[in-house]
């Protein structure tokens, strides 16, 4: 006997032990194969990729596994299988961006790029798919995709600046949010396909002004999205106005502030006479985020530019200083040039005065155009967005031919041509709220598409948790511009109700929304409010209990605006409304920010009193219909020059013009 | 002090204190200058409301205590010897 032996006494030899060794770990093996075979067969499905599949190709399968939960494997043995493929021929109509996905045979779907990011792109269309459908099993369903994006640059903007209702509040608002907040917003960025994640932060981070150390932790919090972007295939680009300080310095310098006392940013210094000085500031926000995809600048709005001699010059010199800033600090981004409705600012927007006194700034717009390295991307908001905010401005100023900006850069030889969807501006405090612009939002597109030959689209959001639906609207849009009302709503039914049983009201909940907004009728808000708050407690969705919560808020706003509410109804709607939010999660600032409740309950009500005021104000009051813009006004896209043919009547609201501080007083 | 006038002087007092280092809160850390204007504005509203509130401006004795309510500390329950109506008040 060799191994019946007594263990305490007897010890074997090391040839004995080796032997036996080699035995175990042979049966081991054996019994490892064995029952590896019947998993396999058992579980059936995986998820394959290509070799040596980028970073975003793997983040996204990670997501496709997490949801179906079929594992990652090779398809040897498998049953079915689920392919991630690169073309070895490229399919000309699906260019880099698009994807095929096919079932390709019984027990195999198949999901092809040309390139990773189009198969990256496939996967989320499918995982997008899966959700929808809420089907974990994607055999259940014939798969016959071939698509490409419509633009190629399809962003959004986020502003985490100090600004509009939602601002500075806990959850609410990207000024307060965590890197976990962030990554939520990027991964339903990254489901939609979209490319590039734009921030507007009007905030400076700079070492040697201990006044600007409080905006360090979200300097670092941006660094961590920007990587996160990164990871997942996304594009992280940073907006600024090209003037602008920290308060520290603005306060140094008094002899440079700027003297028209400009609408943004508060802080911003004249460029003639501080140029040096303005880059330094900026110069650690470029080697913070050396690894940003581009940097764009604004320096028109608000008047930023009226104490420049010549602004033009102003305005090139700082596309250049800028691009040499980062190349400087080692920064190989892009650069985006916001035209930003500069025919309109030279004939509409700019006070008369001003024109008399400099009359430069009647020709920036045309003066611009050659100062411009032609490796730039040109931005800017299409004439449909002018119609739509500022028929009043234009009226008062005679109604001057105009030209739509998009096709101006286009002309000259700017690529790419990113259109400013601004129809969505978030730049008020009624603009928290949901508002799916649906029509709007096709329409919009489909400009920018047929008309424009845009090459991207950009959004604008300052606070997203409210905005689902209008942001999902928005992001599939930028994909593909025919898709209908239904379509969208079907889809958005699905992704915000796990039961099947719920999506006909979740539907019908988004339309009447949306219908309230050209009516703007309370029953309309009231019914929309009565079906999605009917939801929540068999539903589990984030996104529909913060839309919910939304139209719950604006459904008392829109109370207080009904004619003949007294003073001391409004006073009781505001306590109502106040305790009605006060325990959802997503308004805990507005509730609760301020420790002390009857000085918390003050400055809610100061912040309603600001969303009624917004709710009545002419930029707002949309007569029905008006939602989408009357093609007649503007039969075209034209870069020549073209007087609007506003209607009679009809949709002749009264709007406010461009209130330009330091000029003339505000008029709200 | 009608509406117009009052917002006029809020006009003024955003102005004036503008150019103040130690007001540069109330004033521009909003940074699109119209919706500033509307968050000082609610903000004057509240101190405007402070200062007309009973809780300010209705206490007979906003600065110094009348020692004859209440003349000597004492642990043992006290009931205040609160003047009459017509003494001491403050507009």
């Amino acid at each position: 006997m060799t191994c019946g032996t007594d263990k305490h006494s007897r010890k074997p030899s090391p040839a004995g032990v080796t032997a036996r060794r080699i035995a175990v770990a042979a049966f081991v093996s054996f019994l490892l194969l064995v029952f590896e075979g019947a998993a396999r067969s058992e579980s059936t499905t995986v998820i394959s990729c290509f070799e040596n599949p980028p970073s975003p190709v793997r983040h996204a399968v990670h997501r496709l596994s997490k949801f179906t939960g079929i594992e990652l494997g090779k398809p040897s043995g498998a049953v079915r299988s689920i392919r991630i493929e690169l073309n070895t021929t490229p399919n000309p109509k699906i260019g880099t961006q698009g994807y095929s996905i096919r079932s390709a045979s019984e027990g195999e779907i198949t999901i092809r790029g040309n390139e990773a990011e189009g198969a990256a792109n496939g996967v989320y269309t499918f995982l997008r798919t899966l959700m929808i459908e809420h089907r974990k099993d994607p055999f259940t369903r014939k798969w016959a995709f071939e698509e490409k994006p419509q633009f190629s640059i399809r962003a959004m903007q986020v502003a985490p600046y100090r600004f509009g209702a939602s601002y500075g509040f806990a959850a609410l608002s990207p000024d307060r949010w965590s890197i976990e907040e962030w990554k939520e917003y990027v991964d339903l960025m990254r489901l939609c396909n979209m490319t590039t994640l734009c921030l507007v932060p009007a905030r400076i981070y700079h070492p040697d002004y201990p006044h600007s150390w409080r905006e360090k932790w979200r300097f670092d919090v941006w660094k961590q999205v920007m990587d996160y972007c990164h990871q997942v295939g996304m594009k992280f680009n940073w907006m600024m106005g090209p003037n602008m300080v920290t308060e520290q310095c603005f306060w140094e310098n008094p002899d440079k502030r700027t003297v028209a006392d400009n609408a943004w940013w508060g802080s911003a210094l004249i460029w003639n006479k501080s140029k040096n000085l303005i880059l330094e500031n900026n110069r650690p926000t470029i080697e913070h985020f050396r690894g940003l995809d581009a940097l764009e600048l604004l320096a028109s709005d608000g008047g930023a530019y009226f104490d420049e001699p010549d602004p033009a010059v102003y305005f090139a010199d700082t596309v250049k200083s800028y691009m040499k800033l980062m190349r400087d600090s080692g920064n190989d981004a892009g650069f985006v040039y916001w035209n930003w409705l500069l025919d309109f600012w030279c004939k509409v927007a700019t006070p008369d005065a001003l024109l008399q006194k400099n009359p430069k700034l009647k020709t920036i717009q045309d003066d611009v155009i050659p100062l411009l390295p032609k490796n730039v991307a040109w931005l800017d908001a299409s004439m449909l967005t002018l119609i739509q905010n500022w028929e009043g401005a234009m009226k008062a100023r005679g109604n001057p031919p105009m030209r739509e900006g998009l096709l101006l850069g286009k002309e000259h030889g700017f690529r790419p041509i990113i259109d400013f969807f601004w129809y969505m501006n978030p730049e008020a405090s009624i603009n928290m709220f949901p508002h799916p612009f649906i029509r709007r939002a096709i329409q919009e597109a489909q400009y920018a598409r047929d008309e424009v030959g845009a090459d991207g689209a950009m959004g604008y959001r300052l606070a997203p948790p409210l905005k689902f639906i209008d942001d999902y609207v928005y992001f599939r849009v930028t994909s593909d511009p025919s898709l209908t009302p239904e379509q969208l709503m079907t889809e958005l039914a699905g992704l915000l109700c796990e039961q099947s049983e719920s999506q006909a009201q979740a539907k019908d909940a988004i339309r009447t929304l949306d219908q309230f907004w050209s009516t703007r009728k309370l029953e309309d808000i009231e019914r929309a409010d009565k079906l999605f708050r009917e939801l929540l407690p068999h539903e589990h969705s984030k996104n529909l209990e913060y839309v919910s919560n939304g139209v719950t808020f604006l459904t008392y706003i829109v109370r207080m605006a009904q004619p003949g509410a007294t003073a001391a109804q409004k006073t009781k709607l505001k306590w109502q409304l106040y305790q009605a939010v006060k325990p959802m999660y997503i308004f805990q600032g507005l509730t609760a920010d301020i420790v002390w409740q009857p000085e918390a309950l003050r400055f809610f009500n100061a912040r309603v009193d600001m969303m009624l005021e917004d709710f009545l104000t002419p930029l707002y009051v949309t007569v029905s219909g008006v939602e989408v813009i009357d093609r007649s006004i503007y039969p075209k896209a034209t870069s020549q020059p073209f007087a609007l043919r506003w209607p009679k009547s009809g949709g002749d609201v009264k709007i406010q013009p461009p209130n330009v501080p330091g000029v003339n007083e505000p008029q709200r | 002090m009608t509406d117009a006038q009052k917002t006029a002087m809020k006009w003024q007092l955003y102005q004036t204190v503008k150019p103040m280092y130690i007001f540069q809160g109330p004033t521009a850390d909003i940074v699109w200058q119209p919706e500033a204007i509307r968050f000082f504005s609610a903000r004057v509203d509240m101190m405007v409301e402070d200062f007309k509130s009973p809780f300010i401006a209705g206490s007979r004795y906003p600065e110094v205590v009348d020692r004859r309510i209440y003349p000597r500390a004492t642990s043992q329950p006290f009931t205040l010897q609160w003047p009459k109506e017509s003494e001491g008040k403050t507009p």
